[in-house]
């Protein structure tokens, strides 16, 4: 019986010795992350115990991505085309300390029936706005690399995320450095222009649809709105911009249409107009605004408007 | 004795599991160009080992961050960085897989400051730097990346010893991932 202890010993001692890290570091993790899309441009979403996702995979094993993305979508039962890389990306945490990578993919649905999934009934194709919506809900930054690399896919697009848990354990997010093309430089100044046009969007949306936190998101906190007023021409915050809109009925369309009339770019500053029609009242704006690239992405400085129409 | 013998047991079959989990890493390397489209190579302090500047994904930093914090202990600012190649990296000793991220980025710096563990640095013509590097997965990433320059490059290489010579071998060929 001794000798038995005293060979498990010896052999513990050297697998332990074996185990022991090589000139191999430890590294932080990375996801792999798979945006599947069918003939209809929906997308193959996954509920899990956090909330709806894209399917993915931690990337543990000695497998080299073509393994690893095989794996995966041969685990939900369906053959897909090769897949495209969209995006690195990388989180940090509040609660733990680690910057991990999150590698997205994009690939084109070829045949497989997810009811043949056994026991997984939380698989689904949703449309792109719904899949958005809801990956959003799950994790603002996941529906938001989602919808950035599905929007201008002609970019491999790089940024990064700080993630935060809420006093109820629900994962959040904070961009902390904008998307920005990790390669292709020409295409650099078209991505400004694009990442110009969701700020804007940010106003437009949150103007129209009365969403005060969205609209106050697209302004610097000291930004100058230099607006015409009940008493006349001054300078209002972006709280006092926003407080116009806190008696609108929150996410109902108020009848201001807006679109975007002109945006220049010059590298870390930019111009643009915005045109605001409001049919019922018969009355045209035009919004003028300039904007400024932070670490955390574009946001505007100033803004002024005028009125076009002829009333 | 008996209890012991399970308890031991027991530790023998959960060490022998965590021997054979993978080891997965990242590794960001960094091609450095400078206005006359030189590559910075450099010589790892006290080794005959030419490389160029990277980082394992191991820190509390962001890819970029940890790009410009290498950059800065050469004294030198990059920009225009472009993500080339993603490639793998096995020992078939080991169980271990790497992805090389191979980033291509300019710098307007003349200086080169040597960080603690760097012996020298120099630019170099980039045929004599994949030449002076001595790794050769490093000179296969290179050299496929720059015949490749607008494309996003994968692949895998098996590194070994050979006669106590590093060795690579193209495992998996290397093609696109990018969509034209």
């Amino acid at each position: 019986m001794k000798n038995v202890t005293l060979f498990f010993i010896v052999t513990l001692i050297s697998i332990s010795t074996f185990s022991q890290p090589s000139d191999n570091p430890p590294s932080n993790k990375t996801v792999i992350r798979l945006t599947i899309l069918n003939e209809n441009g929906d997308i193959l979403m996954k509920k899990t115990d956090y909330g709806w996702m894209t399917i993915a995979t931690f990337h543990t094993q000695r497998q080299n991505i073509n393994e690893v993305i095989d794996s995966l979508s041969n685990l939900y039962g369906i053959t897909i085309a090769k897949p495209y890389l969209r995006g690195v990306f990388t989180y940090k945490y509040t609660f733990k300390a680690s910057a991990d990578i999150r590698q997205v993919y994009e690939a084109k649905y070829i045949n497989g029936d997810l009811e043949s999934v056994k026991g997984n009934h939380n698989l689904m194709w949703l449309p792109k706005e719904e899949a958005i919506e809801k990956l959003k809900e799950t994790v603002p930054s996941l529906g938001e690399m989602t919808q950035q690399t599905l929007d201008f896919p002609n970019a491999i697009w790089g940024g990064s995320f700080l993630l935060s848990r809420d006093k109820d354990d629900k994962l959040n997010s904070q961009m902390t450095e904008s998307f920005h093309p990790l390669g292709d430089n020409q295409y650099e100044i078209q991505s400004e222009s694009s990442l110009i046009k969701k700020t804007l969007e940010k106003y437009m949306e949150g103007s129209s649809y009365n969403k005060p936190e969205m609209l106050e998101s697209a302004f610097t906190e000291n930004a100058t709105l230099y607006l015409t007023g009940k008493d006349g021409f001054k300078i209002y915050t972006p709280k006092e911009y926003v407080a116009f809109f806190k008696n609108g009925e929150k996410g109902e369309f108020n009848g201001r249409n807006a679109k975007v009339l002109a945006i220049e770019v010059m590298k870390d500053i930019a111009t643009a107009k915005v045109e605001i029609s409001i049919p019922k009242r018969e009355m045209i704006y035009v919004d003028l605004f300039l904007l400024k690239k932070f670490e955390d992405g574009w946001k505007i400085i100033s803004k002024t408007a005028t009125r076009t129409d002829n009333n | 004795m008996k209890e012991m013998l399970l308890v031991l047991l027991i530790v023998f079959m959960g060490i022998s599991v965590k021997a054979q989990e993978s080891i997965v890493t990242t590794f960001h390397r960094m091609l450095v160009f400078n206005k006359e489209n030189k590559l910075l190579v450099v010589k790892i302090k006290d080794k005959k080992l030419w490389v160029t500047p990277g980082l394992y994904q191991n820190s509390k930093q962001t890819i970029k961050q940890g790009i410009d914090s290498i950059a800065s202990t050469y004294n030198i600012k990059v920009f225009d960085v472009e993500l080339r190649g993603m490639y793998g990296l096995k020992n078939p000793s080991q169980n271990y897989y790497s992805t090389r991220n191979i980033f291509v980025m300019k710098t307007d710096s003349v200086d080169v400051l040597l960080p603690n563990i760097i012996g020298e640095a120099v630019w170099l013509d980039v045929n004599e730097a994949v030449e002076r590097i001595s790794i050769p997965h490093i000179q296969f990433f290179i050299n496929d990346v720059l015949i490749y320059p607008n494309d996003i490059r994968y692949g895998t290489v098996e590194r070994f010893e050979s006669n106590g010579k590093l060795k690579s071998k193209i495992s998996e060929k290397f093609y696109s991932r990018k969509q034209f």
